[in-house]
């Protein structure tokens, strides 16, 4: 069974195309890492998954039900828990109640309580501002709250978008050690990272985008290739970007 | 002490229904994250609707359950579905002019539909107005007095209770902040914000029915006043407190009861100062406190799932449709101009000059709004010193009107410069109550005073005269024509402002002002210069109407006015100078047509209704009505014509200064 | 005692405190960035590096402490005039104007950082650069990668060619340090490359660079000295090498026990 699945889909902005017929599933359980340069559409499918951009084309199912189109609620209620990229967290709202609003929307308030003493164990750095505005956090520290919030339940499954982006090298190794007690505990993950090397060592398939299509699917072993062949072959650095008018 | 306890006394009362509408607006404020100037009006719809129910001879309680229950939520609710909804949590100029739309429109519609005849107060919900319940330190209560106190005392457990109540409080509170971000949690976040929106409906049409009784007679500007008034005691609270708020709302009165009984009635301080006073707080509050100017929206983490913003269609669409749609506005201009001077109509002719000079003011907006990002709610300020000065340089001193209006021009530029020092460091709303509170300022304590205003039954204003050219006795084509050569003049500058250095600044400090800044832009200087500038334009334009009408009184250019323009303005089209000229004539144009009609529908509520209703479009497509139906038949006339619009250049965005980033397109 | 330093130095942060209520940000804090000099600011989320950037750039005051750049104090001046003088930055969040073209940016940077700030003329002129400004450009646009792209308007680019423009933007007109805050956030292998190309010409034009990185290859290549922030205190500083191996910064930077 597939905790999460893409089919064919095709999705962009406005009249602007982001993703062209992507295909992935992650089963459940399993741990799926996407990769490729900047532009290739990862945050997209991030998105796309979130229900924050519906699919022109194609379908997204969750656990088997079909999403297509379904409001964000609606999937995060199917157990598919999102980490956008960037600032996820309510800015106004204090650590602690990011953390409760999180909770406490699936567990009872007991078992809310005891996930927020969890997290605050294994995050101390969050424990220490729990009063404080989320807003008021550095960077990387709202991405760690960010994260804090979907690993305190165990949803059936994780997307994760620039997981380590902006974070220490530390925060990293606490976050890579979080998924994998999140994975143990029986969550489905779909990592998506700019840092190739560390989530092809954790996962256990990669899919590489390269400008809104797939551009390979099998083993972590074989992506490194591919990504490596993707940023050397063109010569300028930005060529990548070149704007390029909308199919 | 007595002296000062009895003048002291009487304020509270009156404090508590300013505080009754401070925490209504605080409540609002709190849970939907508008700032709701409509929140006036929705009590005044249900004020209105149980004061016509009672005389109907409806039991006070149906009348009331009518009118509060199931109204007022319900009103609410429609509020929230059909324009709140629409607007993303981050556009601050958008929940502003939405709010100020329906704050106009509302009170139109009523009287639309039931008449404007007078309609007296019912009496108090359950006491005797007229009898002495009790006495405090000697002074009497009646029994009005007694149950505005307790009502508030009850609205306020109320209110902390329902921002109290943790669960639901937390889940308002983050659906304020981030619908998007919040639905990722599995909540239903437009459900949190309907209810929300009910919830503060129902306590606009509370403090709407409590309120009625206050006055003798039901008349909306009541209901405008008291609400302009309750945002200074809110300003107290930061627009966040409840209780600060309540606080507030009960000093306001016990200052007003004390300035009123220490200044004799025929002092300068008690016709100028005294109802000036909530005004002057709020101006104050605004600009001393820190806490207010940090209120600013937070962004929306999810910004990088919206597709870019439109740039204005006339940068995009393909050279070859350009150069048509350039030539053919060019030759519909002058086939206008020479209709109005040769077949059409006196009273269509004065309609549409009256249409260029408006187009003059509302330039003004163009450069506050469109060019700088900020919600000026002063503008016809602005024009009413321009006109002021004008007219009264020319009826007591004998200056021609045409000097007039430049010295009036220059005066409100001045007035702007020293308005905007105050404003340097606000931006968003707390700028656009600030500017809300200068114009209330002037229509207080300025504009009243006939060395000002003029008396009240208005100040005769001559048409110019240019050699021997009098353009009042030829015929008002002479002023149409010189209308039009101020208004291509002010069109030229405002462009050549545009493409500027300084409207390269301007552009940049809209788009961030963090940016900005970091490269040696310095805003102040900015925003005084567009300050001026704009008020300088509205200055010129309000003095032009002045002498178009030949007569003006104090209360042609109130804060009203002000709303309404910024209204018509911004949803046609604010970001170019052809959107300010569509919406000065259409303005005049569709007021005119409406004329035709037989009534009270030919009054001209009408018109500020259908122009607030483009507000429902705006909140969809915040570049204005205008300007998105022409992207519209711009796509389509290139589609048709085979064009290669140049629109296909523009790909996604990293959506600047949110930081989150968007793919990139695909071949 | 004193600490002023020396007039033909470059960026100075002496004993510079910050606190937010009662919780200290930064903690007396000390810093210099020599002219063509790059310094590698690293440390734990949250320990104060953008607080310290925001602080010499003017976006934030400090509770107290100083800053210097080349012999003059920037205290109590506001950001546009610690830009007039020679502070340029990059933001963690980019801050570019999205309606206008890379080259756009890059006029109005070389406009409004000139000293002497604006003239009557900017009101009338026709906004455009003059031959000093226009070669000025031409020369940046070169050294960022972006002259193929002058002309397109910022929101149709991605993120890392954001961050180019936004580095662009603080290299005009010859600041005196940059500060760039995390610039190879969010960029790919490539654009890395790019970067650190564009970083390492920087000295040779006598320009210093203040650079907050997580991104440790990229901070070993491009960076003279590094500094490691923890907590609101400097906790070490100097060679990368030699920084990356003590043990206390192998405790609250890197994750791992020495």
């Amino acid at each position: 069974m597939n905790a999460l699945e893409l089919v064919g889909v095709t999705a962009g902005y406005g009249p602007y195309r982001a993703l062209d017929e992507v295909s992935l599933s992650v089963p459940d359980g399993g741990i799926v890492a996407l990769v490729g340069p900047n532009g290739a559409g990862k945050s997209t499918v991030a998105r796309v998954c979130a229900g924050l951009v519906v699919p022109t084309e194609g379908r997204l199912l969750v656990g088997g039900d079909d999403l297509t189109g379904a409001a964000p609620w609606r999937i995060a209620r199917a157990g598919l828990a999102s980490v956008i990229e960037g600032r996820g967290v309510f800015a106004r709202l204090s650590v602690a109640e990011n953390l409760e609003l999180s909770f406490g929307r699936w567990l009872g308030p007991s078992a809310a309580a005891t996930a927020l003493e969890r997290t605050f164990d294994g995050f101390p750095m969050l424990a220490e501002r729990r009063t404080q505005p989320a807003g008021t956090l550095s960077g990387g520290q709202q991405r760690l709250l960010s994260l804090a919030k979907v690993l305190g339940d165990s949803p059936r499954v994780v997307v994760a978008d620039e997981l380590s982006l902006g974070l220490s090298p530390a925060a990293v190794e606490d976050i890579y050690l979080q998924l994998r007690v999140l994975h143990a505990a029986g969550t489905a993950l779909l990592v998506i990272e700019q840092q190739t090397d560390r989530v092809l060592g954790l996962a256990d398939r990669a899919v590489v985008l390269d400008r809104g299509v797939v551009a390979f699917t099998g083993p972590p072993d074989g992506a490194s290739p591919v990504v490596r062949r993707m940023l050397g072959a063109t010569a300028t650095p930005d060529s990548l970007a070149e704007p390029v008018s909308p199919a | 002490m007595s002296t000062f306890l009895s003048y002291a006394v009487p304020g509270i009362p009156f404090g508590c229904t300013y505080a009754i509408v401070a925490m209504g607006l605080v409540l609002t404020y709190r849970t939907t994250g508008v700032f709701n100037f409509a929140f006036g009006s929705q009590a005044f719809v249900s004020a209105f609707t149980y004061t016509v129910l009672i005389g109907e001879g409806i039991p006070t309680w149906l009348a009331f359950v009518i009118a509060v229950v199931v109204l007022a939520p319900a009103l609410g609710w429609v509020l929230d579905r059909f324009l709140f909804r629409r607007i993303a949590a981050t556009n601050t100029t958008a929940k502003l002019v939405s709010a100020v739309a329906v704050f106009v429109a509302l009170p139109q519609i009523v009287l639309l539909m039931f008449g404007s005849a007078t309609r007296f107060s019912p009496p108090p919900l359950f006491l005797d107005a007229g009898r002495v319940y009790l006495h405090l330190f000697s002074t009497p209560i009646n029994g009005l007095e007694l149950e505005t106190v307790i009502m508030t005392a009850a609205l306020v457990l109320v209110v902390s209770a329902v921002l109290g109540a943790s669960r639901f409080g937390l889940t308002v509170r983050a659906a304020v902040e981030s619908p998007r971000l919040l639905q990722l949690e599995g909540v239903r976040s437009d459900r949190v914000l309907s209810a929300a929106w009910m919830g503060s409906s129902l306590m606009a049409g509370l403090a709407g029915v409590l309120l009625v009784p206050q006055y003798p007679t039901l008349q909306f500007n009541n209901y405008a006043i008291l609400l302009v008034a309750a945002l200074a005691a809110a300003a107290l609270g930061n627009l966040a407190d409840v209780q600060l708020a309540l606080l507030g709302g009960i000093l306001l009165g016990v200052v007003e009861g004390l300035a009123s009984g220490y200044f004799s009635t025929s002092s300068v301080w008690h016709t100028g100062l005294l109802p000036a006073i909530p005004f002057l707080l709020l101006a104050i509050l605004l600009v001393t406190r820190g806490r207010l100017r940090a209120l600013e929206d937070t962004e929306d983490p999810l910004a990088g799932s919206d597709p870019p913003p439109p740039v204005p269609i006339a940068v995009t669409r393909s050279a070859e449709l350009d150069r048509v749609i350039k030539l053919g506005g060019r030759a519909l201009a002058v086939a206008a101009v020479v209709s109005v001077l040769t077949w059409v109509p006196g009273n269509w002719a004065f309609t549409l000059t009256a249409g260029v000079v408006y187009s003059i003011i509302f330039l003004s907006i163009t450069l506050v709004t469109g060019m700088s990002g900020q919600v000026s709610l002063c503008q016809a300020t602005f024009a009413g010193i321009g006109a002021f000065v004008a007219a009264q340089l020319a009826v007591h001193h004998g200056v021609p009107i045409l000097l007039g209006a430049v010295i009036g021009a220059l005066g409100a530029m001045v007035v702007g410069a020293l308005g905007a020092l105050p404003a340097l460091r606000l931006r968003g709303l707390p700028l656009a109550l600030l500017t809300l509170a200068l114009a209330l300022l002037a229509d207080n304590a300025v504009f009243p005073y006939s060395w000002a205003g003029g008396p009240a039954s208005g100040l005769n204003v001559p048409r110019p005269q240019i050699g021997s050219i009098n353009l009042a006795t030829t015929s008002s084509k002479g002023f149409f024509v010189l209308a039009l050569l101020v208004l291509i003049a002010c069109v030229i500058g405002v462009k050549v402002v545009q493409r500027a250095t300084v409207g390269r600044y301007l552009d940049a400090l809209r788009a961030s002002p963090l940016g900005a800044e970091s490269v040696g832009i310095n805003p102040s200087a900015a925003r005084v210069f567009v300050f001026a500038l704009s008020a300088g334009l509205a200055g010129l334009g309000g003095a032009l109407y002045a002498s178009l009408q030949q007569s003006i009184n104090p209360a042609d250019f109130n804060y009203q006015f002000s709303l309404v323009f910024v209204v018509v303005v911004v949803t046609t089209g604010v970001r170019t100078v052809e959107g300010a000229i569509q919406a000065g004539v259409s303005f005049v144009v569709v007021e005119q047509l409406l004329s035709y009609l037989p009534g009270r529908w030919g009054s001209g509520g009408l018109a500020i209704v259908l122009f607030a209703f483009a507000a429902l479009t705006y909140a969809r497509h915040p570049e204005g009505v205008v300007e998105f139906q022409k992207r519209l038949w711009t796509e389509r006339a290139e589609r048709w014509l085979g064009l290669g619009g140049r629109s296909d250049r523009i790909v996604e965005m990293a959506t600047a200064s949110t930081g989150t980033d968007r793919d990139g397109p695909v071949a | 005692m004193d600490p002023l330093p020396e007039r033909d130095r470059g960026l100075s942060v002496v004993s510079v405190s910050v606190r937010f209520g009662g919780i200290a940000a930064l903690e007396g804090v000390d810093l210099v960035v020599d002219p063509g000099e790059i310094v590698g600011l690293v440390g734990p989320n949250g320990a104060g590096k953008t607080t310290l950037i925001n602080c010499v750039g003017g976006q934030l005051v400090q509770s107290s402490g100083s800053v210097w750049l080349g012999g003059e104090s920037l205290d109590g001046l506001p950001p546009f005039r610690r830009a007039r003088r020679g502070v340029a930055r990059t933001f963690q969040r980019i801050a570019v104007f999205p309606e206008l073209t890379v080259r756009e940016h890059l006029f109005i940077a070389a406009r409004a950082r000139r000293r002497g700030g604006a003239r009557w003329s900017e009101l009338v002129d026709r906004g455009r650069p003059d031959p000093d400004e226009s070669a000025e450009i031409a020369t940046t646009l070169e050294l960022v990668g972006l002259a193929d792209r002058a002309d397109a308007a910022v929101s149709t680019l991605p993120l890392g060619a954001c961050r180019l423009v936004e580095l662009g933007r603080a290299l005009i007109g010859r600041p005196t340090v940059v500060l760039a805050d995390e610039p190879s956030s969010g960029l790919d292998a490539r654009e890395r490359a790019t970067l650190a190309t564009v970083l390492r010409t920087l000295p040779a034009q006598g320009i210093g660079v203040l650079l907050v990185e997580h991104d440790l290859p990229m901070v070993s290549l491009v960076c003279d000295r590094v500094v490691v922030l923890h907590v609101g205190r400097v906790i070490a500083q100097g060679a990368f090498q030699a920084v990356m191996a003590d043990p206390a910064v192998r405790r609250a930077y890197l994750g791992q026990v020495a």
